[in-house]
């Protein structure tokens, strides 16, 4: 019991420190959250705000090939489900309809398809004008409208080029082959039509990494390795100065008189130790929570999740009382061991966690330090390995365990 | 060693290195006294206070302590007593009932028994009042007594108190001294340290006078005295001192010896009746004049000043 009053009243202690608090959750939070909000909202995806987009779609299809309307093909890749987070598209039935909802403001962006657009893509020499009115206000919306009626007119042109090219070199070629050609042309563009995956040409195909598109938004994945890694690299600053509790017990003479009473030394360290893991612990947890709930960061499997949690937690816990131990006041541990914890920290990965293509070497350097080891654990977890995770989990906690003797007997040396 | 003795010390060295703090002391402290030990700054008392309350283990001897061994039983050692460190250990951070509650916790108390002492010792104390503000923010005085109090929750039979008045205002000083009397009525041996020399005229039934580690005398007040056989003290202030005046001083027959300290010149002498005519007279032939006089009794500053050729503030 005497080990949980001692536990108390530091945790009371602590958790009354503006400094411990900052440490334990404002600065990593702040660390991740500022990229995360310069750049995302609280809402999974990219964030950039949503364009409307009218449409004015006044295509009249062609007597040679009435089963044809560009201008409902391109209408159609603007809807593509693709662009639902940056496209509002709606449809208005006139010129005038869709230049009045730009300048009373209740559309960003107008796309008026004349009545000749499929005419002039079938005509050999047709010309055709896409018109695009938009807020001159507005940049990136437009530019998305701008890029998808290009590449649809880009696609279209090279096509009836090749026809017109066709049609002038092959000797004879009379006018139901080049319709033919035409009307196959005509069956391709339909197809292109109803999905942006596609290239001009449609053996040429691109397909995004499942795993990123469908599980983790862009920005989550940049925001997760940078959140661990500040996670990872706090948890070993409070850690320290946790531990640092001993040190100020010494100097106040309160640890003197605590090994004046019927309390073993042992238990009065374990009930120290013990309050060091459970302020780790309610930080890494309170951390963890929080880059999943606001920042929408997915952790992995919880098993991995909570064995490299306690292995973090005992690392920085062994490693904070080891540093303070060799200490002779909290002046000098407040120098000494936050040089120590940022170099180490440096040097075990925490501050690289989203650079990629780092020299192999640095690999090697990361499990030369406490943190490394907890940062190999975590990211294992969150591909979603298991034994690959708990195995570092395993020797991040051996080495806090090994640091926490080493500071024991150091600072049982102390009193003799 | 009797039943009727709370702290027998024997042969107790400490060691640091090539230092020797604690250099084979022996004394005994009796049931209900209250023994005080004397001696400067660095004599070894607040050593000897860490040995005797488990905090520091001796190089060699040993000392039981309410029947129980230092060395072989320190935790029943523990237990049976309560210290008063030199410098207050408290939490400052928290409150003199919180400070009390955690405390007593240590001492093995708990429940009921531990709220009545809480209570018991804020009043003894006289802390009641504020007993929910946080100690950091008493005065000296408040937070000296705290750190008494906190000796004082497993109600011990044996206090032990390292210089518990250095630093503090004299009222609050007249407080903790009335209040170790009141202890000691009530039946509670006291080791006192202190290098007041007064406070331990004041308080004790017996002293030992310690320097450089060393145990160079111990007794009872008068006893102490006795070494001397009566020698006064006169202080003098002098307007310039030269060295053959305090020479030839050391010369005479009836004088003891001569020291000085912060421009104040004492003697120790057999009968001050006697010698002043002729400290007054080579004075003048030395062309001094003696701006301020001052003759003492015998006292502990007079022993201590007899035994080791300093005063007990050097």
């Amino acid at each position: 019991m005497k080990i949980l009053y001692i536990t108390l009243k530091d945790l009371r202690r602590a958790l009354r420190s503006p400094l411990v608090l900052a440490f334990m959750l404002v600065l990593p939070s702040l660390q991740a959250g500022l990229p995360y909000l310069a750049f995302h909202g609280f809402s999974q995806g990219l964030n950039v705000q949503v364009t409307r987009l009218v449409v004015a779609n006044l295509d009249q299809p062609v007597a040679e090939y009435p089963d044809f309307q560009a201008g409902i093909l391109l209408t159609t890749m603007l809807q593509d489900d693709g662009l639902r987070n940056l496209l509002e598209v709606s449809n208005v039935d006139s010129e005038f309809a869709a230049r009045l909802a730009v300048d009373e403001r209740t559309a960003d962006v107008a796309v008026i398809i004349p009545a000749d657009f499929s005419a002039a893509l079938f005509r050999t020499g047709g010309r055709v004008t896409v018109t695009i009115i938009h807020d001159p206000a507005l940049t990136l919306g437009p530019a998305i409208v701008r890029d998808v009626v290009n590449n649809f007119m880009d696609g279209f042109a090279g096509a009836l080029m090749a026809a017109d090219v066709a049609s002038a070199y092959i000797p004879g070629m009379d006018e139901a082959t080049r319709l033919g050609v035409m009307q196959s042309y005509g069956d391709w563009a339909q197809t292109i039509g109803k999905s942006l995956s596609h290239s001009v040409h449609p053996g040429i195909r691109y397909e995004a990494s499942p795993r990123v598109e469908e599980s983790q938004p862009v920005m989550v994945t940049l925001i997760g390795p940078i959140m661990l890694g500040m996670l990872v690299f706090f948890a070993f600053f409070v850690g320290a100065i946790s531990a640092q509790s001993i040190l100020r017990e010494d100097e106040q003479g309160t640890l003197a008189r605590l090994y004046k009473t019927p309390t073993s030394r042992f238990t009065i360290l374990s009930g120290k130790f013990l309050a060091v893991t459970v302020i780790l612990a309610l930080q890494v947890g309170l951390l963890l929570a929080i880059g999943s709930a606001f920042f929408g960061i997915s952790w992995g499997n919880w098993i991995p999740v909570v064995f490299n949690g306690l292995g973090l937690v005992i690392a920085a816990a062994g490693f904070g009382v080891m540093l303070i131990a060799f200490m002779r006041n909290t002046r000098q541990a407040f120098l000494i061991t936050g040089g120590v914890v940022i170099l180490t920290g440096m040097a075990g990965g925490t501050m690289t966690t989203s650079f990629a293509n780092l020299p192999s070497a640095f690999e090697i350097v990361n499990l030369l330090t406490p943190q490394g080891w907890v940062l190999r654990g975590f990211f294992a977890a969150m591909r979603g390995g298991m034994l690959e995770a708990l195995v570092p989990a395993l020797v991040s906690a051996l080495i806090g365990l090994t640091c926490l003797a080493v500071g024991i007997y150091k600072l049982n040396r102390r009193f003799n | 060693m009797t039943e009727q003795t709370a702290i027998h010390l024997q042969n107790l060295h400490k060691r640091y290195g090539e230092l020797t703090a604690v250099h084979g002391i022996e004394f005994t402290v009796r049931r209900g006294e209250i023994f005080s030990l004397l001696g400067p700054n660095g004599a070894g008392k607040t050593t000897t206070i860490a040995m005797l309350s488990c905090l520091l283990a001796p190089t060699s001897g040993d000392a039981l302590v309410m029947g129980q061994s230092i060395v072989h039983a320190p935790h029943a050692v523990k237990q049976a007593i309560g210290v008063v460190p030199q410098e207050v250990a408290i939490y400052d951070d928290l409150s003199a009932h919180q400070n009390l509650v955690f405390w007593g916790h240590m001492y093995g108390l708990n429940g009921r028994h531990l709220a009545r002492r809480v209570d018991e010792v804020l009043d003894l104390v006289a802390l009641t009042n504020r007993q929910h503000d946080r100690a950091g923010h008493y005065s000296g005085g408040m937070q000296r007594r705290l750190n008494i109090g906190i000796a004082l929750l497993h109600e011990p039979q044996l206090v032990i108190m390292d210089e518990p008045t250095v630093g503090i205002d004299p009222q609050s000083r007249r407080k903790i001294l009335d209040g170790v009397k009141e202890l000691n009525r009530r039946g509670v041996t006291v080791l006192y340290t202190t290098h007041y020399m007064e406070e331990a005229q004041e308080l004790s039934h017996r002293i030992a006078i310690m320097d450089h580690g060393k145990l160079i005398a111990q007794g009872t007040n008068n006893e102490l005295i006795q070494i001397i056989g009566g020698l006064h003290r006169i202080n003098l202030t002098l307007s310039q001192k030269p060295a053959s005046l305090l020479e030839m001083w050391r010369m005479l027959a009836s004088v003891h010896s001569v020291s000085e300290e912060d421009g104040t010149v004492s003697l120790l002498v057999k009968n001050s009746a006697q010698v002043l005519p002729t400290v007054f007279e080579s004075a003048t032939r030395a062309d001094v004049r003696v701006t301020s006089m001052d003759i003492q009794e015998p006292d502990l500053e007079a022993v201590f000043m007899h035994l080791t050729g300093k005063a007990l503030r050097d």
